[in-house]
């Protein structure tokens, strides 16, 4: 069978580690996220926030960014990611962040206050 | 079946629901192992206009466990991207394609591959592969098979890839099964609460058949699935996972969903029919949401299947063997040693596919056992070592393996003294490799090549 070679030498162990592990998650509240609405989600319009929010708020670390995570060559590539904030817990300030396939959980409640206010 | 729309949420989200995974030593090539994970399932070959695709927004993994963990050492990640070349033709393609660079192939998809290591990380081995057409009939794809072909890559350091439309390879008689247990071949001796509507077996019917799937195919060096050093265990644990990411928008003004965060899996398959059967319908979605490794929770399934229980009143006086050993409350240890530990050595003479205490749904193969010269499809039960469920070849008898071992007919590997239903040992949906209308290849990727959209269905 005739093959494509794509070969371009062997494999080389990169210096970084990151484990293939998958931490649970339900399907439903990962959709759930997505089907929040607009009282719960902001996206693109807060895109300064994460650059805003206090180092010392964040609860996560941000994720580190693969090529394959970036899907080389994908849709993304080049252009400027979206913010998307869940406003998880209006009365505690509690927000998650997302970006690229990062997720920050920030405490605010200033920030989340301000952001269920524009919903009304 | 095996695992094609077996959940509630995923039966909902086709290109992420993974449908069959096949782990094998290669006939053709014995020092590599072949393993294939199928998405999308129950295509009919004529989806035009939108033919199927792989999703640019999943990331779609091929899991290997060396150390009996039940935790991935070695995964190998698939990312696709879809490309239109002219959005101003509804046409998939304009002419003819004849070849995989053809301008007359409007809307193509390519991808890339990683490996990641749970030891050194991840790193990008292709991109820019391109996956071929669907088959669309002879004048679009004259030529499918070769084109098709086209479409294996080498990988560095070794291996095969493909990922594209193949013919579906698994058979079933889903509408059967589904009718509340009824299976043809037996469905006079069914109980069919009391309407009487059967009175003689009939033929399988294979509700598979002339459908295709979208695969993605590996054939690998046993160097690189194998742990390293001398003494490593040569048993393997295969499983695939499907991955989205936290969140999914939809932004009107561009008219594009927005995906962000981190991935997080969606679908997951490993043994054939594991969340199908044996899950209950209210965890199958969190079954596909956890790795191998967290899969104790589900033991209690495994142990005490809900099929064994409701063969005996199904089949009213067919089973009266099974029926005792279920009211005995005996635990199923034999369903437990094949589906999620592997079969410890003396079990079956001259055959181990163990991986230790760790309760984990994975495929397991033994790739120190040799491919087999003349196949059984009935796998181990059938006195072929390299079959199901030492891993899985493209045309094993899954679902009557099975069927069989939840009858009864694997527990006297455990308990010598229980003697199974005559029943057990025939129990079947009637259907074999030949209910398969594509022939099977006998070189990577194995799968038949893709039925088309023009004479399917005929």
């Amino acid at each position: 069978m005739p093959v494509n070679d794509q070969s371009k030498g062997r494999l080389e162990r990169p210096a970084a580690a990151e484990g293939p592990g998958q931490p649970r998650v339900s399907r439903r509240s990962l959709l759930g996220a997505a089907g929040v609405g607009a009282a719960g989600l902001a996206a693109g319009a807060f895109g300064g926030l994460a650059a805003a929010v206090p180092a010392a708020a964040a609860t996560k670390p941000a994720a580190r960014h693969t090529p394959a995570e970036r899907g080389d060559g994908g849709a993304g590539q080049g252009r400027e990611e979206p913010v998307v904030v869940h406003v998880r817990d209006g009365g505690s300030g509690d927000l998650d962040v997302y970006r690229g396939t990062t997720h920050t959980r920030v405490h605010d409640p200033d920030l989340a206050a301000r952001l269920r206010r524009t919903t009304r | 079946m095996s695992s094609h729309r077996e959940a509630p949420e995923i039966s909902k989200d086709p290109v992420a629901d993974s449908t069959d995974v096949y782990a094998f030593v290669s006939p053709d090539q014995p020092d590599t192992v072949t393993l294939i994970a199928n998405y999308i399932p129950l295509q009919e070959p004529a989806g035009g206009p939108n033919f199927y695709e792989f999703g640019d927004d999943v990331r779609y993994d091929i899991h290997i466990d060396n150390n009996g963990d039940g935790k991935a050492d070695i995964t190998y990640r698939f990312r696709f991207q879809t490309e239109l070349l002219d959005p101003e033709t509804f046409l998939y393609n304009t002419g003819p394609i004849l070849t995989l660079d053809s301008p007359a192939w409007n809307r193509r998809q390519t991808y890339s591959v990683a490996v990641a290591d749970s030891d050194w990380g991840e790193k990008v081995l292709a991109t820019g592969l391109i996956c071929p057409p669907c088959n669309v009939g002879p004048l679009s794809t004259p030529h499918y098979a070769k084109l098709a072909a086209t479409a294996v890559h080498k990988l560095p350091g070794g291996g095969l890839v493909f990922a594209g439309q193949r013919a579906e390879g698994f058979y079933v008689d889903l509408g059967a099964i589904f009718d509340l247990g009824n299976l043809r071949p037996f469905e006079q001796l069914h109980n069919q609460f009391g309407m009487h509507v059967f009175s003689k077996a009939a033929p399988g019917v294979n509700d598979t058949n002339k459908l295709n799937v979208h695969s993605i195919a590996l054939q690998l060096p046993l160097s690189a699935v194998l742990a390293p050093g001398s003494g490593a265990s040569p048993v393997i644990g295969v499983w695939t996972s499907a991955n989205r990411q936290h969140v999914q928008l939809y932004d009107q003004d561009k008219g594009e969903v927005v995906n962000s965060g981190p991935f997080r899996q969606v679908s997951r398959l490993g043994n054939p029919l594991f969340n199908e059967v044996l899950v209950p319908l209210g965890k199958k979605d969190l079954w596909n949401s956890l790795p191998p490794a967290d899969d104790k929770q589900f033991a209690s399934y495994v142990t005490a299947p809900g099929l064994a229980a409701l063969l005996p009143g199904l089949y009213p006086g067919v089973f009266p063997n099974l029926a005792a050993l279920v009211a005995s409350g005996k635990p199923r240890a034999d369903l437990e040693a094949i589906l999620l530990t592997g079969l410890p050595p003396g079990i079956v003479p001259g055959f181990t596919n163990y991986t230790g205490p760790v309760l984990a749904d994975m495929l397991r193969l033994n790739t120190s056992i040799a491919p087999s010269a003349k196949p059984n499809i009935l796998g181990v039960i059938g006195g072929d070592l390299a079959g199901y469920p030492n891993g899985r070849r493209v045309f094993d008898d899954v679902v009557t393996i099975d069927l069989r071992a939840i009858a009864g007919i694997t527990y006297p590997l455990v308990d010598p003294s229980y003697t199974p239903d005559g029943a057990a040992g025939v129990v079947t949906d009637g259907l074999t490799p030949a209910s398969v209308k594509a022939p099977y290849l006998d070189q990577f990727p194995y799968l038949g090549v893709a039925y088309d959209g023009f004479h399917t269905p005929d």
